[in-house]
């Protein structure tokens, strides 16, 4: 007896296999595709907010790339606010997010105490500015805050302008700051030359630098505000102000 | 109704239910392929560029293997891509909570540090290791009823 013929059933599925073929070679390509334009998307946002800030009226794009405010590190480096402390006590960073409202609420509980470990150079404060709450917001009131408070720092009063944003702080996450607020935040934090705060306001003169700081700050792996390192070690926020004076006390020398 | 029909129709069920989840998942986040990196991010598991590059895809990812099983076409292919993702998520959330991070999932967009009281890693975990067992079930099992796979 022959072997039953099996052309019969082959026939029958080719074409389903066929089918299969295109369908699924034509389902993979769209999700490479698409794939490829989300990667390719999200890079280029991203790199057009740490590009040159667009060049809108007065400053030049090319010394605006790497403009440092007084008081940093480096270019996108933190802001140091008292440098003149000892060498004997620690330091103390401090991680915020300008429209973070558990910033706003560590700056009530804390706030006291940080200034006054700054007056008495009790401890060395860092303060890294963070942005990334303009892309979950979407928005750009963190870059425009932390513009205006390196603007302040370059007349000596980025604590003080940082200390307005948080004590205005809209009640409603997201609503972000008007420009009249933030010039607003200038006079009241005594910024003397209203018209250079203004002018360096105006063409966001270090917005490279906050998002360079951004990044820089990111990569060391710190990703949520408010975040507290005395002598480097992240410490546990309780709700309590002396927190931070017991660890500052723990580690000085 | 035959135990095998049965069985097709809560292969049905699961694979909406998996295809779903994940349809809705990547469509809040793929609106904001920059809070989905940052979401990434905030696991602190994956190195700074790559941990971008998850992020941009992931959303899309969700969306295609989502459309896959609710309209059940490679439906086996599919489950097996949604089961990784589910395993992905799954370990990444035990990470965050064995670290002791303070993170949204981020799973249906948002993400990043919320405060230490608002974290939901064990209904986090829960749901996606359900999701899991469903994908399982239909790799080993991937005839369904209403399912695309049948006119191929």
């Amino acid at each position: 007896m022959p072997r039953p013929d099996a052309t019969d059933k082959l026939a029958a599925t080719a074409p389903a296999q066929t089918n299969r073929l295109i369908v699924g070679g034509l389902v993979a390509i769209l999700t490479l595709g698409a794939i490829f334009a989300a990667i390719f998307l999200g890079i280029n946002n991203s790199s057009k907010n740490s590009s040159t800030p667009a060049a809108s009226g007065a400053g030049s794009v090319a010394t605006a790339s790497t403009a440092t405010p007084k008081g940093a590190t480096e270019f996108g480096g933190p802001m140091v606010v008292n440098p003149d402390a000892p060498a004997n006590v620690p330091v103390v960073d401090i991680f915020e997010d300008p429209q973070c409202p558990i910033c706003a609420q560590f700056e009530q509980i804390y706030g006291p105490i940080v200034k006054g470990l700054v007056q008495t150079n009790g401890a060395k404060l860092v303060v890294h500015t963070m942005t990334f709450l303009d892309t979950n917001l979407k928005n750009d009131s963190s870059v425009r805050a932390a513009n205006g408070a390196f603007c302040a720092a370059d007349q000596g009063k980025f604590y003080e302008y940082m200390s307005q944003v948080y004590a205005n702080q809209p009640a409603k996450e997201g609503t972000g700051y008007t420009d009249d607020q933030l010039a607003a935040f200038a006079l009241k934090a005594g910024v003397a030359d209203q018209q250079a705060w203004a002018t360096c306001q105006a063409t966001l003169k270090y917005k490279a630098h906050t998002l360079a700081l951004e990044t820089n700050t990111e990569k060391s792996g710190v990703t949520g505000t408010p975040t507290v390192k005395v002598a480097g070690q992240t410490i546990k926020l309780t709700g309590n102000a002396t927190d931070i004076t017991d660890a500052v006390k723990a580690a000085t020398k | 109704m035959t135990r095998e029909r049965r069985l097709d129709l809560l292969g049905t069920l699961l694979r909406l239910v998996l295809g779903g989840v994940l349809l809705v998942a990547g469509a809040l986040k793929v609106t904001n392929l920059g809070a989905s990196a940052l979401a990434v991010r905030a696991y602190q598991l994956l190195p700074y560029d790559l941990a971008g590059y998850v992020g941009y895809a992931l959303p899309v990812v969700e969306i295609i293997v989502g459309l896959l099983l609710i309209l059940g076409l490679f439906t086996r292919a599919a489950a097996v891509l949604g089961g990784l993702l589910m395993l992905a998520f799954v370990i990444g959330i035990c990470w965050a909570w064995a670290k002791g991070l303070s993170i949204d999932c981020g799973c249906f967009g948002g993400g990043g540090e919320i405060s230490s009281g608002r974290t939901a890693y064990p209904l986090d975990f829960a749901r996606d290791l359900v999701l899991l067992l469903a994908a399982g079930w239909l790799v080993r099992r991937p005839a369904t009823a209403y399912a695309l796979d049948a006119r191929l």
